[in-house]
């Protein structure tokens, strides 16, 4: 890692286009400094030290592998983890991606109300979230009763409790994953680009092909790696939302790692699945130029004109023949996308509100329809000393762990875009795979090495490994953003006469800062959101708002979660809506 | 009472089991309730705290104000939660990391061999517990670094409204969808296949040890029932949510949960016939940093009283039968610790699962194995 940072600082040539001085790539790789350090000390020395377990440390054996080898069972879990994921990452993509059109070209009104919906599915509980599924989709649920009524089905259909559940839970919960990265990075793009080409004759549809879509890329391109690997750490939402077979590769590892105890074999099993996702990442790679998509300056300038030109040529032919098409279509006057985006927004929204529904409920279970209407649930949290120490908590240590990740997240960003390296293909690998490794690895890795330093079962610990977790979905949103800040702007304030701090408070921070938000947001929802790393980096004496949400229904499942969920949201919302009016104001 | 605790110091250490186990039996029930209270203050009587290993949610809120609370004010200690799911995991992560910050865990009875022979377990001082504790709990209870804190049985329940007539009696009538239709639960834990084995007809004396045509036989029994599930559970709470709500008729289900469920008023009944009952253990942390408070805790936990009490807070239930005589006589059907209920299920094999197979894998990974094998197919 030391070796890789010094290469960086001193090889590293001069290859984009910058090119003023020699000394400015070496100045961005500087920025990788912090970051990489930090990564290094909290993830890849104890990780690896854990994963070594899987080769039987101190004796050394291949005999986890070969049990894995042997056994097709674990072979088998892999290959439905992938499907699933794939799937999951594919329907997310398409209805995320109008959701997204709609919310950068939209009117005020429409964005606030598409924000919204994006935002506060992430905010209920993943828990009380599953149950509002299992009212909408179950036997007795709100949709089967709809259908019956209708007499379009003479039986309940069954939507839950096998792989369509799956799907749909997951989808729901990753859509804003996908949805806020393509956001940013369309809302970078200049719109005067398509009204050009509508003017030279370029139907809308023709326009968005040529224009739009290819400088959304990033995004997209940000979204669906992002996406992609989160899934591949689901565990609880298959759990619940599954059927039998629906085993995913991140249960086999915990169950291995928390109830069998047998960590050397779920270290085998981690490793397995570390090697997998990199390939996997690596053969995607070949086909899809993801690390020049996501928009890091490529090194070799003239491979990159002979791309553009034949791209070029492609987005042509795409032109005129959406041009030809276009006049075959029918016309909704323009409304279709914000149509369709409310429409997506609404089924968004559904499950979030069936949760406050049921957090009225006079009931001590989850009851649909409600036997009768009480505020008993917020009661039994608001009134209740650990629910609001567990709130406090929660927040005390997203506040620090997103404040790193953000920092450091946004420092690694500009040295990954703007310093060229040789080994980027691998300093990415290692940027993401503290969300490609099973979050429960992670937690045990880190716990040891907290504990030589006495800070286990504190805050600040616990919050430096959600830190760790977080950094890489700050730098895959941020660099993704970088793409179109063009560094001749800098250098134009350069020649005017600014420093480096002036430039980057004046140029480079405007700019970036809506991506930086959105990072730290997530960097906030990952930490706020999180019931493994607590287990044992607050080795039971840091009980955080998720932790309690999961006992919650371990043990009883309460219609608590649902008040708590409700209030999250409705915090989530005034924020929202402030920062809408907020906004407005400095506009106006 | 004033000479109940006379005589019981006089013959401290010597006779004094031996004069109990009589006089006991001569007392009056709520004789022998105050004499433990009065002999708990001189007895456990200590400062400071102890750091107990806890369930959270309503486990939590129950034990403290049934058990904790009792304790702090019986002897100035206070109780500090640490809260998980599982404490295995930590436990073994502590000791690894050689920072133990815990003094007492629950541990799951399937890995207490593998953690008693890592040593992890400090030694329980039973001179610290009362005659009658020790009386009303079995000896196979009470290990030379363990005690039962709870057994738990996996067991039959059914939503009573969905048969009028009359719900299903065993693991039998769970399988007959002819004579008991709707739709069905079971667990998604490896070990629970054993309850095909009693729908099969296997005796319960015959259940254990789980050798692998017994496996392939429950794994055969199990896909007939397969199209009639409607849910493989995961979490505890499940099932007992789906009984309310009419997901499921009937389901396999921890008797903790329906127990709790039904003293709430949910039309659940318990079905105890072939049921499996599983242990978890009290444990003390070797290197726990207040060894002197846990054992005090533990020999307070064990008395009749405070047994009671933890049933009534938990729904989970101690080893200590003299418990019964201090709970709601409506209550005690619903217990597992009761002879007829008891005389029902089937105690699972802790050793033999934790036993090495050729292979070098226990046979309680090739067990979770040859399940996942089933299910992910």
């Amino acid at each position: 890692m030391a070796g890789t940072m010094s290469s960086i600082a001193t090889d590293g040539r001069p290859t984009s286009s910058l090119g003023s001085s020699s000394a400015k790539p070496t100045r961005w790789a500087w920025l990788l400094l912090p970051g990489s350090i930090f990564l290094a000390v909290l993830f890849v020395v104890p990780l690896t030290g854990l994963l070594l377990l899987s080769f039987g440390m101190p004796s050394w054996t291949l005999a986890n592998f070969l049990r894995i080898g042997d056994a097709p069972v674990y072979l088998t879990v892999l290959r439905n983890t992938l499907q699933i994921s794939v799937s999951v990452t594919a329907l997310a993509f398409v209805l995320s991606y109008p959701i997204a059109y709609a919310l950068t070209t939209g009117g005020i009104a429409l964005r606030t109300f598409l924000l919204i919906a994006v935002v506060l599915p992430y905010f209920t509980s993943a828990l009380a979230r599953t149950f509002a599924w299992i009212v909408l989709l179950g036997r007795n649920g709100v949709v089967n009763q709809f259908l019956l009524e209708l007499g379009l089905v003479s039986q309940p259909v069954t939507m839950v409790y096998n792989r369509f559940g799956v799907i749909i839970g997951m989808t729901h919960i990753a859509m804003p994953m996908m949805i806020l990265p393509m956001f940013t990075v369309m809302s970078s793009i200049d719109p005067k680009l398509v009204r050009a080409a509508r003017a030279n004759g370029a139907s809308p549809l023709a326009a968005f092909l040529t224009i739009f879509l290819p400088l959304s890329l990033p995004g997209l391109i940000a979204g669906v790696l992002l996406v992609f690997i989160y899934c591949l750490g689901f565990y609880i939402t298959p759990a619940l939302m599954g059927g039998l077979s629906d085993v995913m590769i991140t249960m086999a590892i915990s169950s291995q790692i928390l109830e069998q105890l047998n960590w050397n074999f779920g270290a085998a099993l981690s490793v397995v699945l570390l090697v997998a996702v990199l390939i996997i990442l690596w053969i995607g790679s070949r086909f899809f130029p993801i690390e020049q998509l996501l928009g890091f300056s490529d090194g070799k300038l003239g491979s990159t004109v002979a791309r553009r030109q034949m791209g070029a040529k492609i987005l042509m032919r795409i032109g005129s023949a959406a041009n030809a098409l276009e006049r075959w279509l029918p016309s909704m006057g323009g409304r279709s996308v914000p149509i369709l985006a409310s429409f997506l927004a609404v089924l968004l929204l559904l499950p979030v509100l069936i949760v406050a529904y049921l957090s009225f409920s006079a009931s001590s279970y989850f009851v649909f329809p409600l036997p009768g209407y009480s505020l008993r649930n917020y009661e039994a949290f608001l009134f209740d000393t650990l629910w609001m120490r567990a709130t406090f908590t929660s927040i005390r240590v997203a506040l620090m762990a997103a404040g790193m990740a953000t920092a450091l997240g946004g420092m690694l960003a500009f040295g990954l875009s703007r310093g060229a390296m040789p080994c980027r293909g691998a300093m990415i690998a290692l940027l993401l795979s503290p969300i490609i490794m099973p979050t429960v690895i992670v937690a045990v890795a880190t716990y040891f090495l907290l504990a030589r330093f006495g800070l286990q079962g504190t805050e600040f610990g616990l919050a430096l490994g959600h830190a760790v977790h977080a950094i890489p979905y700050v730098v895959v949103i941020v660099v993704a953003n970088l793409r179109d800040l063009d560094p001749s702007y800098e250098r134009a304030a350069r020649s005017l006469g600014a420093g480096s701090w002036a430039t980057f408070r004046t140029i480079v921070a405007p700019l970036v800062m809506s991506a930086l938000i959105v990072a730290s947001f997530f960097a906030f929802l990952t930490s706020f959101d999180d019931v493994v790393y607590v287990l044992f980096l607050g080795i039971g004496k840091i009980t955080t708002l998720p932790m309690r949400m999961w006992e919650g229904i371990r043990q009883d499942i309460s219609p608590t979660i649902a008040a708590v969920a409700t209030l999250q949201m409705l915090v989530a919302t005034i924020v929202i809506l402030v920062g809408t009016l907020l906004r407005r104001q400095k506009n106006t | 009472m004033t000479k109940k605790d006379c005589v019981g110091r006089l013959h401290r250490g010597l006779s004094r089991r031996a004069f109990l186990d009589s006089a006991t039996a001569l007392l009056s029930v709520p004789f022998v309730a105050k004499a433990t209270a009065a002999w708990a203050q001189e007895k456990l009587v200590g400062e400071g705290e102890v750091v107990v290993f806890s369930y959270g949610g309503s486990y939590t809120q129950g034990v403290r104000k049934y058990v904790y609370e009792p304790f702090a004010k019986a002897t100035g200690i206070t109780v500090v939660d640490v809260t998980a799911d599982i404490a295995e995991p930590q436990v073994r992560a502590m000791a690894r990391a050689g920072r133990v910050d815990w003094d007492v865990a629950l541990i799951d009875g399937q890995n207490y061999p593998t953690m008693h022979e890592a040593g992890l377990f400090q030694p329980i001082d039973y001179s610290l517990w009362d005659d009658e504790a020790l009386k009303g709990a079995q000896q196979s209870a009470r290990l030379s670094d363990a005690v039962v804190a709870f057994r738990s049985a996996t067991l039959l329940a059914y939503d009573e409204r969905s048969f009028p007539k009359g719900g299903p009696q065993n693991w039998a009538d769970f399988w007959n969808v002819k004579a008991f239709p709707g739709p069905r639960g079971l667990s998604g834990v490896a070990r629970h296949i054993v309850l095909a084995l009693a729908a099969d007809g296997v005796p319960n004396s015959d259940r254990w040890p789980l050798t692998d045509d017994k496996v392939e036989r429950a794994l055969k029994k199990l896909a007939e029932i397969k199209p009639n599930i409607a849910k493989w559970w995961t979490a505890g709470g499940e099932p007992v949510q789906a009984l309310i709500n009419r997901e499921f008729a009937m389901t396999s289900c921890y008797d903790g949960r329906a127990l709790s469920a039904i003293r709430q008023g949910a039309p659940i009944r318990m079905v105890w016939s072939g049921a499996n009952l599983t242990t978890t253990y009290w444990m003390v942390l070797r290197g726990a940093p207040n060894n002197g408070n846990a054992q005090k805790f533990l020999a307070f936990l064990n008395r009749a009283q405070n047994a009671a009490g933890f049933t009534l807070g938990t729904n989970l239930t101690g080893p200590n039968v003299n418990q019964l005589q201090h709970l709601p006589a409506n209550l005690v059907p619903l217990l597992s610790i009761t002879e007829e209920n008891a005389s029902q299920v089937v105690l699972q094999d802790d050793a033999w699962l934790a036993a090495k197979r050729p292979d070098g894998k226990t046979n309680l990974d090739h067990l979770q194995e040859r399940w996942l094998a089933w299910r992910a197919q």
